[in-house]
């Protein structure tokens, strides 16, 4: 019995470390791209280690330290506050949601849905956050517009039903109001979920670029993701000016093919230090018997 | 052994007599909860609604929103009077339902297998690994793509030839594209899908698996009975909604590892990048946002009818 | 838990306090005498010297048209994105960058901008004088002016840039080069003897052969072009005519003999091979200055041979203008302030070169020298902000640099539809489908593929998407445009 077992894991782990491979190799890639000379990856193409070591991307990118540290500032500030507040307030929708005997659940879960269907384009949400509320050029700008995702509504709202009706009857009985039994029992034994949710936030704020494109001026409130866009979309337009042009006048000089490559480092590796911060959430939640008793 | 499983996991219904009154009570409470999020929708998704107004009309940005004249269903008639507007609706629709299947199925199987992974340190790594893909934006992406795949140099090319078979010109042959954009979207996605589903696969009540053991279960037979009968919910939830998305498609997926390459059109053009060129040819406001509404709107079908079936299958887990 | 939402409102109802606080403090018109604000819109990367040169700028603006400005940068890929987005909503900015970043056509269909001409005449004769009759002609548009042309390289002439050094190795004779297909002999000579080069470059487009006199009139749009001095405005599609055909035909043949990049069909850019100097043969614009242009920025030598004469089209007037923006709630004083810009070269030149001393330093020869790093540098980008004739010579900058350009554009032949905007309204429908029928065959074109397979296909799936309809309105707006003419 225990022989198969360990069988079965050592098969499983096999699984993985070849399924990894597949995943890292293209990441190691764009990792030995970033540290390599322009030119020997003109002459030569992709390699998984760097002909000559050479941190020109990086230099190139990094051009202006300030700006760049300013950003990964801002950026951490917007996507752990939007993290924290919106997984709070998710909870706030999700929760009642879930409870077979709200009144008008079908009503409100059809209310939030539709919007995911429907916007009426960035013109009126650019009038609404600029001209009524405030809020162009503010560091808020990234927070509030974001806090309702309501496809993470509804992942939250799935996984609080399918926590047994026991516990919640059970806390009912002892005189619980709801606030108590979202907070206290719900939120805490939820916590793989919660933990995966707030880390989609994160990310996709991480990854926030339009917001910036759009509201802000002042340099030190831009995200590190529009920061390096703005890389990429010089390169973009000097790909397609011709010698002499206008356009050709107002491109740098740029190491194109490893910047590229710099910039995704730039902007993945401290994301992917953050993750195993989440996965410690990972854990078996609390079972039916603990909280009885 | 089964009937004792599905009697476990079947849902216990709040029937207990005296917490039926106190239910009522509780409603204020849960509307009080429903504020904020309901507040901060009506503020940023549906005052903006108004927008949807310039689908029907010829927007100038001197007269604004209101003050600009209606033009009835002109801004529609370009994606409708287009020769290419049946081969895009359906390349939109056939590849999007192929990521939706496949992505679904591949998550799954990560996130099970992830789960009998005994190692919490190699659960870890695994997982950070297999999420590396999801940081690298399409055009990354589309660069190495070309490394394997272009008609020169490209590892592909090199290896058919070093086994002596013809090389193939892959940026103007379009056969082969629905599987290559299939398979970039699993990678890049399963990750962080599977994320999702190990998470559901923790609230599982482990009193569950001790049981099925007594029975002298197999892994196969836990996993069909236990396992997925539990992820059921999340998994219809997930199909919904993508599904109400299925009229769009990731503009950076078809435009950037295409190349926006024109011989490939029969099988990559989508309606979004279609929209991109026309946008980029004579766009105004009006069209896009026209094409934003039909969006909505075949979306808001396609979910009424998933919705539905949902419901046949597990009467708790449809979306509303 | 009770603890844990009065925190949760807290943190918004201080979030709504900040951003109110935050929004303040827009600027709206003010009384005579005093200064009034403007605001102004440019592409560009921020720099970080900017409070002490808008010092010095706003000095000179109090003193001279009692006014100061706010000049905002946004980065050039996010311009047009931005500015759309400021226009539809109806924001209330003076003065904006227009053109290659900030389509004119595009933007005053839109009714973004406010209508210039009474303005000029009434209120900024010296501006009116200090631009040419021709450019005021050529951006006309909805029968009035929106937009500034800001003077730089406008005569474009078409031609070939060949590397120098080969060129001197071969001992070729560049003065025979007339025509395209008088390159033949010196790339046969690179494809033969530099085995580490591409022979030619090729950018997929109606202008991928430079002998091509034509003027495109829907550019990006359609390939449907009227011919360089044709005075009948007979609209032509350029993929028909005998010099494309013949192009093609050749583009081919060079491309079997390995004188093209064997990937020209999947290839997406090339900078880097253009840096690196891979290629023998670019073709480009030509104009004075090109020369130093790219020793300065891939430092190699080139040789520039002319092979279309210097025209003047109308799309490049366009490239580079500035305007005042719809709903600006001082037209007046931003004409005073685009009229002064233009006119006043002290102004001009602090504003593009920031102050003597600190940013840019005078040389014996009178020419400037841009200090590095000093936190304001826009070079070579003068045109962003007014007529690049009044800006100071630059260090390796021929004396004579703007006289020639001027003289280049004056003398120019002009082209026969300045002034002309197509309005695509009437075949809008038909865009697209051209647009993907276009790229479906661009890169074809470019003698990847022999013509003789896919020619006729091209044509007829051209015919579907509605080529015939648009070339047909095309042609009627501009009989018509020649009647008023």
């Amino acid at each position: 019995m225990k022989k198969t077992k360990n069988l079965s894991q050592i098969v499983l782990i096999a699984i993985f470390v070849l399924l990894c491979v597949v995943f890292l190799v293209p990441f190691l890639l764009v990792l030995s791209v970033s540290f390599s000379n322009e030119i020997d990856v003109m002459n030569y193409g992709y390699s998984m280690i760097p002909k000559h070591f050479d941190t020109a991307a990086y230099r190139y990118v990094f051009k202006n330290a300030k700006t760049v540290l300013d950003a990964y500032a801002v950026t951490f500030g917007f996507s752990s506050l939007t993290m924290v507040l919106s997984v709070l307030v998710m909870a706030m929708a999700a929760y009642p949601l879930s409870r077979s005997y709200l009144r008008g659940r079908k009503g409100i879960s059809f209310y939030f849905y539709f919007t995911m269907l429907f916007s009426g384009g960035m013109v009126p949400s650019y009038i609404l956050i600029t001209q009524y509320l405030h809020l162009g050029n503010s560091f808020w700008v990234y927070v509030l517009p974001s806090l309702v995702n309501v496809w993470y509504v509804f992942m939250m709202r799935t996984f609080f039903s399918g926590t047994p009706e026991e516990i919640y009857e059970s806390a009912l009985i002892d005189g619980a109001n709801e606030y108590t039994i979202l907070f206290r029992i719900v939120l805490p034994i939820s916590k793989p979920v919660i933990a995966t949710i707030a880390l989609f936030m994160f990310l996709a704020k991480w990854n926030d670029w339009m917001t910036a494109l759009l509201y802000i001026d002042n340099q030190r409130l831009v995200s590190l993701q529009y920061l390096l866009q703005r890389i990429l979309k010089n390169i973009e337009l000097l790909q397609n000016m011709q010698v002499g042009s206008i356009e050709s006048q107002a491109a740098a000089d740029i190491p194109a093919e490893t910047v590229r490559m710099a910039m995704a480092i730039v902007v993945a590796g401290p994301a992917l230090i953050v993750f195993p911060f989440f996965q410690k959430y990972f854990v078996k939640g609390l079972t039916v018997g603990s909280v009885k008793g | 052994m089964r009937l004792n499983i599905a009697e476990k996991t079947a849902r216990v219904k709040p029937t207990h007599p005296s917490t039926r009154g106190a239910l009522h009570k509780n409603q204020l409470q849960l509307y009080t909860l429903l504020a904020v999020p309901i507040l901060l929708v009506f503020v940023f998704c549906y005052l903006p609604m108004v927008g949807i107004i310039i689908a029907f009309k010829d927007y100038r940005y001197n007269t604004g929103i209101f003050g600009s004249k209606w033009c009835g269903l002109k801004n529609f008639e370009f994606f409708f009077r287009s020769d290419d507007f049946l081969k895009i609706t359906w390349n939109t629709l056939y590849l999007n339902f192929l990521f939706i299947a496949f992505g679904i199925f591949f998550a799954l199987v990560v996130a099970i297998l992830l789960y009998d992974v005994k190692k919490r340190a190699a659960v870890k790594t695994f997982q950070t690994v297999l999420i590396t893909p999801y940081f690298l934006s399409w055009v990354v992406v589309s660069y190495m793509v070309y490394g394997f795949l272009s008609p020169q140099n490209g590892l592909l090319n090199s290896v058919l030839q070093s086994l002596g078979m013809e090389t193939y010109d892959w940026y103007s042959k379009p056969d082969a594209w629905p599987v290559i954009l299939v398979v970039l979207s699993i990678w890049k996605n399963v990750g962080m899908d599977s994320v999702l589903y190990y998470a559901a696969l923790m609230s599982i009540d482990d009193s569950l698996f001790e049981a099925a053991d007594l029975d002298g279960a197999g892994r196969l037979q836990k996993i069909l009975h236990i396992t997925i009968p539990s992820l059921v919910p999340i998994i219809i939830i997930t199909a919904i909604l993508k599904i109400g998305n299925i009229f769009r498609a990731d503009f950076g997926l078809f435009y950037q590892i295409t190349r926006d390459s024109g011989a490939l059109y029969d099988v990559t053009d989508v309606i979004d990048t279609y929209i991109f060129r026309t946008m980029r040819t004579v766009g105004n406001m009006g069209m896009s946002t026209a094409v934003g509404f039909l969006q909505g709107i075949v979306g808001m079908v396609m979910v009424i009818l998933t919705n539905k079936l949902s419901k046949r299958i597990d009467p708790d887990a449809g979306l509303f | 838990m009770k603890k844990k939402t009065r925190v949760l409102i807290g943190a918004l109802a201080m979030a709504l306090a900040a951003t109110s606080l935050a929004g303040c403090g827009n600027g709206g018109e003010t009384k005579d005498g005093e200064i009034t604000s403007l605001t102004w819109y440019a592409p560009g990367d921020a720099q970080s010297d900017q409070a002490a040169v808008m010092e010095k700028v706003n000095e000179q603006l109090a003193e001279k048209i009692g006014a100061k400005v706010d000049l905002i940068f946004v980065d050039v890929g996010a311009f047009e994105e931005r500015m759309r987005m400021k226009m539809a909503a109806g924001e209330a900015f003076d003065v904006s960058f227009v053109g290659y970043c900030n389509p004119y056509d595009a933007v005053v269909k839109n009714g973004g901008l406010y209508p210039l001409e009474k303005l000029i005449d009434e209120d900024a004769p010296k501006l009116k004088e200090s631009v040419p009759d021709y450019l005021w002609q050529a951006v006309r548009a909805d029968d009035d002016i929106f937009a500034v042309p800001n003077e730089q390289t406008m005569a474009a002439c078409r031609g070939a840039f060949l590397k120098k050094d080969l060129v001197e190795k071969y001992h070729f004779d560049t003065s025979k080069i007339k025509g395209m297909d008088d390159l033949e002999e010196f790339l046969a000579l690179v494809k033969q003897n530099d085995s580490d080069l591409y022979p030619l470059q090729v950018k997929a487009g109606p202008w991928m052969w430079a002998d091509m006199e034509y003027e495109e009139i829907t550019s990006g749009l359609t390939d449907l072009a009227i011919r360089i001095g044709d005075d009948s405005l007979q609209v032509v599609d350029i993929y028909e005519t005998p010099e494309y055909q013949h192009g093609l035909k050749k583009l081919r043949e060079w491309f079997e003999k390995g004188y093209i990049r064997p990937d020209i069909a999947s290839m997406t850019g090339d900078t880097t091979e253009v840096s690196a100097g891979k290629y023998a043969v670019t073709l480009g614009t030509t104009k004075p200055g090109a020369e130093a242009e790219i020793f300065n920025r891939y430092g190699y030598e080139v040789e520039m041979v002319e092979i279309i004469p210097p025209y003047l089209k109308t799309e490049a007037t366009k490239a580079t203008m500035t305007g005042i923006g719809a709903k600006s709630k001082n037209p007046k004083k931003a004409i005073e302030l685009i009229e002064l810009v233009n006119t006043d070269k002290e102004f001009y030149n602090t504003i593009c070169f920031g102050i003597e001393g600190k940013h840019y330093e005078k040389q014996q020869d009178g020419k400037a020298k841009i200090i590095a790093n000093s936190g304001w540098d826009n070079g070579s980008g003068a045109w962003k902000f007014g007529n690049q004739f009044n800006a100071i010579l630059l260090d390796g900058q021929q004396d004579d640099l703007w006289e020639a350009t001027k003289k280049q554009n004056d003398d120019a032949a002009k082209s026969l539809v300045l002034g002309f905007t197509f309005d695509t309204d009437p075949v809008v429908n038909y865009m697209s489908q051209i647009a993907t029928v276009t790229q479906k065959y661009k890169v074809r074109n470019t003698g990847a593929e022999d013509p003789a397979n896919y020619w006729d296909t091209y044509l007829a799936e051209l015919k579907t998407a509605g080529r015939d309809e648009v070339k047909a309105e095309l042609q009627r707006q501009l009989d018509e445009f020649k009647k008023n003419r």
